[in-house]
This record gives C-alpha cells, structure tokens and sequence, in this order.
C-alpha cells in the first residue's frame, strides 16, 4: 500500500518534527522541535487503554502503528520512560505519568528510537 | 513550594493535552519488527546532537569511596533538612491539578522553539534512587499514577529508567534516572548501577525503622562501588505518615552527619513533598562540585549505560586507574 505523504504540518523539509512532541496527557514534553525524523516502519506497540483492553486472552491487544519520529540518542529526549525489556524491546511511556506505550526501542539497535506520531501529541 | 520542577523544568505552558487512548487500532498483526537476541548496548557518549561533549575525553573515576560509617561525624556542610534548591531553579506556579496539566513555561521553552535544533542538554547525568524493599524508591521517581496508563507497562512491565531534563543555573541537564526497585537485596543491585552514578538517593521509610536500620549496609555498597565523587542524599521518605514515624528526623540528620559530604532531607512522595527539590539540590551539588570543564569531560565519557548488566558489562571500560577530578 502507499504511504500517505507525510503531515507537512508536522513535518518541516528536512523531514524533521516542526513541533514539540508531548505527552496526550499530562503534557510532558518528550522531544524539543526539530530533534526527530519522521520515519516511517510498521512497529507494534500494546494498547493503551488498561486492563480491559488486555483481559482478553492471547496476546495484548494493540497498533501496528507506521509513522514514527526517529531519535538516535536516548538523550535527545527531553522526557522520557523507558519499561523494563520485552524481549529484546524497550517501550517508551510518559516519564511523567507514565502513559503509554508511547514509543519503541529495540535493544539490537542502539540508535534507534521510535516514537508513534498517534500517540503523542504535538504543540 | 512542592512543585514538579522535574517534570516542568522544560514544558510549555500547554493545556493538558487531549485524552489519551492508543491509535486506531488497525488489529492484529503479531510484533512487528522485533528480530534477534538481546544485547545490552552501552550508549556511549552522545550521537547527534549533542556536540560538544562528544570530544570529551575524561574518565569517571571509580573509586573506592570513603568510608562509610566510619570517619566519625565529619559531615560537610552538615544536612539540609529542608531543600532549597536555590534561586536559579525555574518554577513552576502550583496548582494545575493532579495531571500536571498547565506545566510552566519556563525559560527556554519558548525561546527554543525556533528553526535551528534546540540547545542540546548541556550535561548528562545518571543518578540513581536506592533504598530498602518499600521505602517508596519507586514513588519518588513517578510521582503519580492513576488508572488510566498501561496496566501492562505498569505492572508487568515496569519502568526501568527515565530521562528527564532539568535547567539549572542556566544549564540544561538531561537526568538519567535509575529506581532499583526489585533490587531490594542491598546486595543484588548490580555494580553497574552504582558505578557510573553521579548521584545516589538513599531513601528509607520513616515510619520502618528496619529500613533505617539498613542503611550501613547500602552505605557498605555505596563504598564498595560508587564513585568517590558521587553525591549522596539520604531522603526519610513517607512524610505524609507522621503519626506512624519511627524515626525521627534528628535520628536521620544524625546518620547523614556521619558521612562526609552527605545531605539529608525527609520527603513524601505521596504528597510530593520535597521530590523534585530532591533532585534538583542534587544536580546543583553535582554541578557545584565540579569546575565545568571537568564537567564536560567527565559526563561525555560518564556513561550511561541503557541496560546495566549483572556485573561488569561488556562495554564498560575495565576499571581504570583511579583518576580523581580536583
């Protein structure tokens, strides 16, 4: 399928976030304009709706989520929470109320830091 | 007075943001992209953005640290028993609810927002909060917590460290912090943690005198492994449970006077009293301890480590020879 052409009003010319990223909640501020590329890789992240949403048996339920602000450094973020390993994956949640997941990291990739434009807001 | 500068210190004055609730759940599908075996990365020094520090040489000392219990009642500067974290702190007005809604804006926030990249942190540091099984380590390091976040992050998951900046005295620092919940064994908390720490937050309950009563043997791990220059709070945490105190605050002043250079306070994290001051005086000592160009030497090679292992993580330099920074 063919990916939608990026938000430009998110996304400056060089691909960058013209925003500042912040937590839907609480507001946090996780990343300082300009400081992640847009980037686009099918990444699954659980719900983040509570229990309800995970009672169900299986797998947790969740998003296959495509588009994503790419950060290389972990201390790029201005805010962030980083879950214990799931397997050789990292999820990044709200450091300050801890909403999430909002964000993806593996561990075999150590430049690599996902955060899903869906579930963050923007300012 | 009890603001979440920690929180705050680089928010916008934002509204508090819509509701959460995931994306659009397009299903199904199994874990995309997951691939491989785990491998704890060190992240060494900084990519990117943050320039400056990346030519940065120094090595963080690994010392030995001085002694424990001992060396009598030497304590510098004697303890703080309430924190100030000085006049330079950005703070935040009070109130905005228990969402953390309205955060500040604070100095920078709008400043920044321009074309070019935002300042990159200044420092790095990595600190971390120790202390017996149910002191509150982990609370101090939330704050808060309702039910609406991911029961499964929260609970089954867990959140390992935070990355949270602050600005202080016209610097911007990034904090890594580490909660060693889980950890509670003195003895099971890996040297990693402790060796790369610019600052160690040793809490208790004041309302259970056997963590109290622990604390000689986390000093014994703190002298074992820590930094020599690392500083060190001592917190008498649960505050708000006065009427069930054990320990009075002078048993705790007491202890910190015994060891050089240890600050004391009581704080709740329940009631978030004294939480972000904790953080914030710490970084204000560590910033205050060191001229800047060491500083910079020091934090771009101080690394911090994502996923410290059991003992001497691969990547981690072998011990060095003991540099001292003054």
């Amino acid at each position: 399928m063919e990916a939608p052409a990026p938000p430009s009003e998110l996304v400056s010319e060089e691909g960058r976030n013209r925003k500042a990223v912040l937590c839907r909640r609480c507001g946090s501020r996780v990343l300082q304009p300009g400081t992640a590329l847009f980037s686009r890789r099918q990444l699954f992240l659980p719900s983040m709706r509570k229990k309800p949403a995970l009672a169900g048996g299986g797998g947790p339920e969740g998003d296959l989520l495509q588009e994503h602000w790419l950060v290389e450094d972990m201390f790029t973020f201005e805010n962030v929470g980083f879950t214990k390993d799931v397997g050789n994956v990292k999820f990044l949640v709200c450091a300050d109320c801890e909403v999430g997941p909002i964000g993806w990291h593996c561990l075999d990739d150590k430049d690599s830091f996902y955060v899903a434009l869906d579930r963050v807001s923007h300012e | 007075m009890l603001l979440p500068l920690l929180r705050s210190s680089c928010f916008p004055s934002s509204s508090p943001g819509g509701g959460g609730g995931g994306g659009s759940g397009r299903g199904g599908g199994g874990g995309a992209d997951a691939g491989g075996r785990p491998a704890a990365q060190l992240q060494r020094g900084a990519h990117g953005p943050l320039g400056p520090l990346e030519r940065a040489l120094a090595q963080p000392g690994a010392e030995p640290r001085r002694l424990a219990e001992a060396e009598g009642a030497r304590g510098l500067g004697g303890p703080h028993a309430c924190m100030d974290p000085g006049a330079a702190l950005h703070r935040r007005p009070a109130g905005g609810g228990g969402l953390g809604a309205g955060s500040p804006a604070l100095s920078g926030g709008q400043a920044r927002r321009r074309k070019q990249p935002p300042r990159p942190a200044d420092f790095k540091l990595q600190v971390i909060i120790i202390g017996s099984r149910g002191v509150g380590k982990t609370s101090l390091m939330e704050r808060f917590t309702d039910d609406t976040f991911c029961e499964a992050c929260k609970s089954t998951v867990g959140v390992d460290f935070k990355i949270k900046t602050v600005e202080l005295r016209g610097k911007k620092i990034r904090l890594q912090i580490w909660d060693t919940a889980g950890q509670e064994r003195f003895n099971s908390i890996t040297s990693a943690y402790y060796r790369s720490a610019k600052g160690i937050i040793l809490v208790y309950d004041i309302t259970k005198k056997e963590t109290f009563d622990d604390l000689p043997k986390w000093m014994k791990m703190i002298d074992k492994y820590a930094s020599e220059d690392a500083e060190l709070l001592l917190v008498g945490n649960k505050l708000d449970c006065e009427t069930d105190r054990e320990i009075s605050r002078q048993q705790g002043e007491k202890f910190a006077q015994q060891i050089a250079g240890m600050r004391f306070c009581e704080a709740s994290a329940k009631d978030n009293f004294n939480v972000d001051e904790i953080f914030l005086k710490l970084v204000d000592d560590i910033l205050k301890k060191m001229p800047l160009d060491m500083l910079r030497n020091e934090l771009s090679n101080s690394i911090l480590s994502l996923q410290p292992e059991p003992e001497i993580p691969p990547e981690l330099p072998p011990p060095r020879p003991h540099v001292r920074c003054c």
